[in-house]
């Protein structure tokens, strides 16, 4: 029998409450059961950031979170720009500096890149780097993506 | 030709799915869920090569929750696919060739219980002794992975007299280069969902780079009419050649015929390594000769490629690997073969690049190791020798179309790196241990399938009651792009704002068949189909026009959604009120058809299909490195493509490829090493297959186009997705050489390769100071 | 992912009282970054997982009488962001900012890195040198143990499966203390380490290439990160004056380490690179005056 638990928590600044296999990962109940498909799995491991949310305010890779363990939390994914309204400025940054091809990597990039200037508003090219380090993309080369936080970091602070 | 004055074409508009994509709306198939589903899995091989003896379900059928099992006695049709050779079962009847064979195939209620019920289906083997080393696959005594024997292919192109050139030349150059098995890490795994659809049709959801090819080859397996198939492919979560062939596809298919219901598998990272494409490792055996002016007058080659269990796309990537191993050079005297053999070590495919990105290694290390020793400037070597329009290609072809390679070659002082390098190559003072190093490398890319492939694109241009269109290509886009240039070229052809023009890709329903999205064409001849689509639109817009304006059709210009009078302009009428008086006439839309052939070479090359190209991209890469003697790690800083794309339809999207280009080959060429042994996949995640961060990509990576125009191309334009990678590792590679002194003759060049070599080098320096 | 039974402590007593109930049936997570990869892979034989992540007892940085306790639901996104770590505890610091990404240092703990006891465990080199001690607690009670003296093997420390790690600490690093941290990854992030190691000295004086004390510790090249005492004894003994004499030192580190080969690197290669990873981080710091890295 799988256990269960009564769950609940903030997403995308929306309280919910609902029940979860006490085996089942964050990144699953996001897509599954909050349909919020945004989120995506690239490797089930942390090693790729596809699956990069907010979690109580710092960026997490979804799928290494057991569901159980979100009781309590505050949660933002790519969609969540009504409660993190940075997440518009970087999301246009990155179509006009074409950051994006494939896009599968693109919301995970987003939301370390959000992480990032809400930690720190103005950051170097170095610490871009360092803050997208977690996000693995196969398309772009990151050059783009870097340029486009850049970006998103002056457009925020205007 | 005095370029246009274009709306769209040459511009950097943003794709057109990006807004889509950035905010996570977009679904992916992988994103699909449909009512009532249920959840698929695959019972891949317990040994990499094997005899089955007995297969035993029933413990898993009795399993409740467990909807089907199938094994290969379900494959209603041909237990077989592959794009050429239809060699590799659906599902393995008595023989296993690799570690990801697919044995059984489950449908469950739930992820859960499918993985349970996989645990219950008893295989029975006697393992076989594994192939796994290409070179002892060809000889007589080795086992056969497939009863024919082991070599699926053998190539032999040979032109002039080897030789006799080689007793001429003055200065032979021979060496042996390997190349790594690459993984293509598209972001989006190998995953899908299908279901039962209106009218009885079976319609599959997932990530491919040839719809109708998949339609075609799934009605062979299923035992099923192709008008029963649709197969939807967009958007797709990368690609890069590694979706070309059919992954999951037949599986699903199969679990949803036997079970009347939505089924969707999902891959995990590990089952797709192990399962799926790679690119072909290759040891290439290399004999160059040249004269003291640095004229070439003979290459003798031998490839041995590694194509894994079964064949798919392996013969092709092989031959395309002869046509490209003397690089874009004149040589008159040629002797290249190339054998594709079987083994037990997973299965290689397409993969970007298609055999290039193996052989530029080896001839652009030839090139620079021939430029030193004869004391020519490499760019001069290169310029002497290059192919220009008019020549004679290596394998026989007379080339007519554009030819970039001098372009290419005098661009590269154009690029910041070039005149900027003695600046950054200054001695590191304070740590002498560290080294930098400038190279780089010439390649060229055929475009399209070649002779003896019907080689067309397709498009279908659908008029819209708001005036805007709908351009239906067969082809996907997984990243590269070719859905905005389409946009753009509707756009600019019907002009018509650009937001007037949806664009639908890989639907099998819905888009003109336009052939694989591949050997860098989708662009091309994509983008040809195009134009021919919208050319017959105009003239039915013009001729609804002159009925409702009374006016003759060579009175008609068109402008910025309205047909107009020419010498009145503001007499016209808009594409709006045009399309109601059709929908008034008709009640329908017209809508109109582009198919275009891709022109060939004017001769073919005997015993090698495919073979030749007509058209090619061309492109030198440029790297500053800096190689740490203490560690052998190298250390890309800057990065530069010089490309001749034609005429570029989107900035934007060209860079993007080219630095994306760039840093694939920057992984291939440092760091992505699929270890295979004994048929064992020993790197199946990204921790341990390593392809490269944002941490580990140069400062700057510059594009600088050189423009050759295609006349043939759309708007004069070529395709460049996979000249952009070709020939990043060599340039690396010879940036090391030019660092260290150190050949590197191996690929990737990982730190504990180069430091060993290093190593291996300061012994011989000692032993000759002794 | 198997069926599991979920259960959670918000005190350290509560955890304790879990942890006996269950006796060897149970599991630990905190972070999960480590423990739920494995999960995935059916690598838990545990049915039982506790979640302490929420224990306020168990998180937290502060001084104390000249020493630095880091307690070990600390993420190592809170040491990097730490002013007392920046200070007191800097090659604590370096290491972790080596592991992971972003998203794995804001969600691993550094009690977590110890606990899994992975001979490649970033901050464990870093704490060996900074001669951490660790405190275990049981239902029983508790005892205090060296870092050196908690790992048995991959994997493998003296934990019972009663008892939880309650409280790390370490002595602040003097004025005139330095070192580094050195990391081999097959990339410049999300690397696993091939090698790493640590080092701390003590300068006898400004001006001086001579050191009174030395720790060194090399990680992933051993069954557990170790010691390199014949290289600490070297500097100790030795003035640090050219590059011959710190490449003399370094190459003691080949009798420290027994690597073994795997899919990163040839045991020839980490054996070699235990040496030269040594050599650079000296050149390194002793170019910078022997200040830290900055």
């Amino acid at each position: 029998m799988v256990q269960t638990m009564d769950i609940s928590f903030a997403l995308n600044g929306k309280e919910y409450k609902l029940s979860v296999p006490a085996n089942a990962v964050l990144l699953d109940i996001i897509r599954d059961k909050m349909h919020l498909t945004g989120t995506k799995e690239g490797c089930g491991r942390g090693e790729c950031g596809a699956c990069t949310i907010l979690f109580n305010g710092r960026s997490v890779n979804a799928c290494l979170i057991l569901a159980p363990q979100a009781d309590g939390a505050e949660i933002v994914t790519v969609e969540g720009a009504d409660v993190e309204r940075k997440l518009l400025s970087i999301q246009k940054a990155f179509v006009e500096e074409g950051a994006i091809q494939c896009g599968f990597c693109t919301p995970g990039m987003i939301m370390s890149s959000l992480y990032l200037l809400n930690k720190n508003p103005n950051p170097s090219i170095s610490e871009i780097r360092e803050g997208i380090s977690g996000n693995l993309c196969r398309c772009t080369g990151y050059v783009k993506i870097i340029k486009a936080v850049e970006r998103a970091s002056k457009d925020i602070g205007k | 030709m005095i370029m246009e004055d274009f709306k769209y074409i040459g511009k950097s508009v943003p794709r057109i799915d990006a807004a889509d994509k950035a905010s996570g709306k977009i679904k992916y198939m992988s994103d699909l869920n449909f009512p009532g589903m249920l959840f698929g899995k695959i019972l891949r091989a317990k040994y990499p090569h094997a005899l089955i003896k007995k297969i035993d379900t029933s413990q898993a059928k009795a399993l409740p929750g467990v909807v089907a099992v199938v094994t290969w006695e379900d494959v209603p049709g041909l237990n077989g696919f592959g794009i050429v050779t239809p060699d590799q079962p659906v599902l393995c009847k008595d023989k296993v060739r690799y570690i990801g064979d697919a044995v059984a195939a489950i449908a469950a209620e739930t992820k859960e219980l499918a993985e349970k019920a996989l645990t219950l289906i008893d295989v029975e083997y006697e393992p076989l002794p594994v192939v796994d080393d290409p070179i002892k696959a060809i000889q007589s005594d080795s086992p056969k992975v497939h009863d024919d024997g082991n070599i699926h292919l053998h190539t032999k192109v040979v032109r002039g007299d080897v030789r006799k050139a080689f007793e001429e030349a003055d200065l032979v150059i021979e060496h042996i280069y390997c190349t790594g098995e690459q993984e293509h890490a598209f972001l989006e795994i190998e995953t899908g969902i299908a279901r039962i659809e209106e009218d009885d049709i079976l319609t599959i959801y997932a990530g491919s780079q040839y719809p109708q090819r998949d339609q075609m080859q799934l009605s062979r397996c299923l035992a099923l009419n192709p008008c029963k198939i649709r197969v939807v492919s967009y958007p797709v979560g990368g690609a890069f050649g590694g979706k070309d062939e059919l992954t999951i596809q037949p599986i699903l298919g199969l679990l949803v015929l036997k079970t009347k219901r939505p089924v969707k598998m999902v891959m995990t990272r590990e089952e797709s390594v192990i399962s799926y494409w790679k690119r072909h490792p290759m040891i290439m055996k290399y004999k160059t000769g040249v004269k003291k002016d640095g004229t070439l007058v003979a290459n003798k080659v031998i490839i041995y490629a590694d194509t894994g269990a079964y064949a798919s796309l392996g013969g092709p990537v092989v031959n395309l690997a002869i046509e490209h191993a003397c690089g874009p050079y004149k040589l008159s005297n040629v002797d290249i073969e190339g054998y594709c053999i079987y083994t037990n070590n997973g299965v290689s495919g397409a993969f970007r690049g298609f055999g290039v990105p193996e052989t530029a290694f080896a001839i652009e290390t030839q090139m620079d190791i021939i430029a030193e020793k004869l004391g020519i400037n490499p760019i001069e070597l290169r310029k002497k020798n290059a192919l220009q329009k008019g020549d004679i290609a290596p394998v026989g072809n007379k080339l007519t179309t554009s030819v970039g390679t001098v372009a290419v070659l005098d661009g590269i002082s154009k690029t910041k790196l070039w005149k900027e390098r003695e600046k950054y190559l200054v001695k590191n003072t304070k740590k002498p241990w560290i080294k930098r190093g400038f190279g780089f490398a010439l390649t060229y890319q055929g475009t399209g399938l070649g002779v003896g492939l019907p080689d067309y694109g397709g498009a279908i241009l659908r008029f819209c009651e708001n005036g805007g269109f709908e351009v239906g290509v067969g082809l996907v886009d997984y990243g590269q792009g070719i859905g905005t240039s389409y946009a753009q070229i509707a756009a600019e052809m019907m002009k018509c704002p650009i937001d007037k023009i949806k664009v639908v890709l890989g639907d099998t329903a819905l888009t003109a068949d336009s052939g694989p999205t591949s050997a860098s064409r989708g662009l091309y001849l994509g983008g040809k189909a195009t134009i021919i689509a919208a050319e017959k639109m105009m003239t039915v817009l013009k001729e609804k026009t002159s009925e409702m304006l009374k006016v003759s059709v060579d009175n008609l210009d068109a402008e910025n959604g309205y047909i107009c009078m020419k010498n009145q302009p503001e007499k016209k009428i808009s594409y709006e009120e045009i399309a109601a008086q059709f929908m008034k006439e008709t009640d329908h839309l017209p809508e109109t058809e582009g198919y275009f052939l891709m022109p060939l070479a004017d001769m073919k090359v005997e015993n090698a299909f495919g073979l030749p190209h007509h058209i090619f991209a061309f492109s030198a890469h440029l790297a500053l490195v800096e190689v740490n003697t203490l560690t052998g790690q190298t250390k890309v800083l800057k990065g530069a493509e010089v490309i001749d794309a034609g005429d570029v339809i989107n900035r934007q999207g060209l860079e993007a490829q080219s630095e994306g280009g760039f840093v694939m080959g920057m992984g291939y060429g440092l760091f992505e090493n699929m270890i295979i042994e004994k048929g064992i996949f020993k790197t199946t995640n990204f921790s341990t297959y390593i392809i490269p961060s944002a941490e580990d990509i140069p400062s700057d990576i510059e594009t600088v186009t050189v423009t050759d125009p295609e006349e043939t191309g759309p708007y004069r334009a070529k395709g460049v997705a996979e000249t952009v990678m070709c020939a990043t590792a060599p340039a690396i590679t010879n940036a090391i050489y030019n660092a260290v002194g150190l050949r590197i003759f191996k690929l990737p060049a990982t730190s504990e390769l180069v430091y060993t070599l290093l190593e291996k080098k300061e012994e011989k320096c000692n032993e000759s100071t002794n | 992912m198997k069926a599991l039974n979920y259960l959670r402590a918000d005190t350290i007593d509560s955890a304790l009282q879990y942890l006996d109930e269950f006796k060897q049936d149970i599991r630990i997570i905190a972070g999960g970054t480590d423990l739920v990869v494995r999960l995935k892979q059916d690598m838990v034989k545990e049915n039982n997982i506790l979640d302490i992540s929420r224990i306020k007892e168990l998180n937290g940085i502060f001084r104390e009488n000249g020493t630095i306790h880091v307690l070990p639901l600390t993420t190592h996104t809170d040491i990097l962001e730490s002013e007392v770590i920046d200070k007191y505890a800097f090659i604590l610091r370096e290491a972790c900012a080596t592991i992971g990404s972003p998203q794995i240092r804001n969600r691993g703990t550094l009690g977590g890195n110890i606990v899994n006891a992975s001979p490649a465990g970033d901050s464990i080199s870093a704490l060996f040198v900074q001669t951490a001690k660790l405190k275990l607690k049981s239902i029983n009670g508790e005892r205090v143990v060296s870092i050196e003296e908690f790992f048995t093997g991959p994997g493998k420390t003296i934990l019972k499966p009663n008892e939880l790690l309650v409280d790390i600490f370490m002595p602040e690093l003097e004025e005139n203390e330095t070192g580094f941290f050195k990391k081999l990854g097959q990339r410049d992030a999300l690397a696993i380490s091939v090698l790493n190691v640590a080092v701390k000295m003590r300068r006898r004086g400004a001006g001086t290439n001579t050191f009174d004390r030395a720790v060194v510790a090399f990680g992933a090249v051993a069954p557990t990160v170790v010691r390199g005492r014949r290289v600490e004894n070297a500097i100790i003994s030795s003035s640090l004056d050219s590059s011959k004499q710190i490449h003399y030192i370094a190459r003691l580190a080949f009798r420290e380490v027994s690597p073994i080969s795997d899919i990163r690197a040839s045991l020839k290669y980490r054996q070699d690179m235990s040496i030269n990873l040594l050599y650079e981080g000296l050149l390194d710091l002793r170019a910078n005056d022997w200040k830290r890295k900055t």
